[in-house]
């Protein structure tokens, strides 16, 4: 089991490397071509929901490499919104990736958890 | 020929065409006719796009294209003026032109190539495992790294979000333009509007790959092998889509 720890500024400006990095790491867990580009794409939106440009606060966003299964867990700013599950952005989510889930921790940090397997399509 | 009068004649042409038969040897006359004496909106558009380095031939040919759509799908029965109609889609056609035939930014030729031989063995993998190859798969079937693979992919990309920015302005093509434009939309409160509308401004091929991708739930390679076009071109094509949504969906919250 592998685990990659990055930090960025809640800031649009930075989901081209976030996006980078999750194909860098995806690419390391015999997900298919088109799982990873589904997963930039997942990746992209759950940025979009965290990104706050009014907030000096960072995304943290933990990738956990296990076997064949890619766990993405992003955490964004105290002031966020939990993502709404009737937008379209969530309904494209739930399309692009295994699991996804979205849930708020005890120090009101908004969560968002991705999950792709590989040899499981979406 | 006044104004009026020649938009008159525009009118009585295109409900000419409308009416009469797919093959008939009279219908080619009067395109051909509609054609021509609409080349001058083409050039008046084509010279807005004259200063980023493509020859305005290329994009007079181009909008020539999205004026020949205009004139074969305009429908004189919706009461719309036919430049209103024909105006967004040779826009639409150049703007295509650039997105696809132009390199936004110098990827380093080695990647470019690099980025042409991936696309080409992730197809051959395609059809020969009926699934998706991993980038382990292709990078053994190039004898590259995994590490090549991907960095291929992301070259691939990068042309694509860099070029959507010069969309939005061809001096500085920086994602901060982009968010400034964006700010200005979450003031417009008439931008409150659902999904329906702006799928429905989308163009034809836009509303195909969204609804196969996320409503029959095919894969990226899947959408390309029905339409005839590269998993690539449809990657960007859903990459674009998904953006202009979400950036007018924002403007809404």
């Amino acid at each position: 089991m592998a685990t990659i720890h990055i930090s960025v500024p809640a800031q649009a400006d930075y989901v081209g490397l976030v996006r980078s990095t999750s194909a860098h790491v995806a690419a390391h867990c015999d997900l298919t071509m088109d799982q990873i580009e589904d997963l930039r794409l997942a990746v992209n939106e759950a940025f979009a929901f965290l990104v706050d440009a009014t907030s000096n606060d960072n995304i943290d966003i933990t990738f956990t490499v296990d076997g064949s299964e890619l766990a993405i867990v992003l955490q964004g700013p105290t002031t966020g919104q939990e993502p709404d599950r009737s937008s379209f952005g969530w309904t494209v989510l739930t399309a692009l990736v295994n699991e996804v889930s979205s849930s708020r921790n005890d120090a009101g940090n908004v969560i968002v958890h991705l999950t792709a397997k590989a040899g499981v399509s979406a | 020929m006044p104004e009026a009068d020649s938009r008159q004649h525009d009118r009585e042409m295109l409900e000419q065409l409308a009416a009469l038969d797919v093959n008939s040897p009279e219908r080619e006359t009067l395109r051909a006719a509609l054609i021509e004496r609409h080349l001058p909106l083409v050039h008046f558009m084509a010279r807005k796009f004259m200063d980023r380095g493509e020859p305005l031939d290329d994009i007079v040919q181009v909008g020539t294209i999205g004026l020949i759509k205009a004139i074969d799908r305009f429908d004189p029965a919706l009461g719309f003026e036919f430049s209103t109609y024909a105006t967004p889609t040779i826009v639409g056609e150049i703007k295509r032109h650039f997105r696809d035939k132009t390199w936004a930014i110098r990827i380093p030729r080695r990647l470019q190539e690099l980025g042409v031989q991936v696309s080409k063995a992730r197809d051959e993998l395609t059809h020969a495992l009926d699934r998706s190859p991993t980038p382990a798969e292709i990078a053994k079937k190039l004898d590259i790294t995994v590490d090549d693979v991907i960095e291929a992919m992301e070259a691939n990309t990068a042309y694509n979000t860099v070029s959507l920015d010069a969309g939005a302005d061809d001096e500085g093509p920086g994602l901060g333009n982009t968010l400034g434009e964006w700010d200005e939309a979450l003031d417009n409160v008439e931008y409150r509007e659902s999904l329906k509308p702006l799928i429905a401004a989308m163009d034809e091929r836009e509303q195909t790959i969204l609804l196969r991708r996320f409503f029959d739930n095919k894969s990226q390679s899947e959408i390309a092998t029905e339409l005839g076009i590269s998993q690539m071109h449809v990657s960007r094509i859903l990459n674009k889509t998904l953006t202009q949504l979400r950036e007018a969906l924002s403007a809404s919250d």
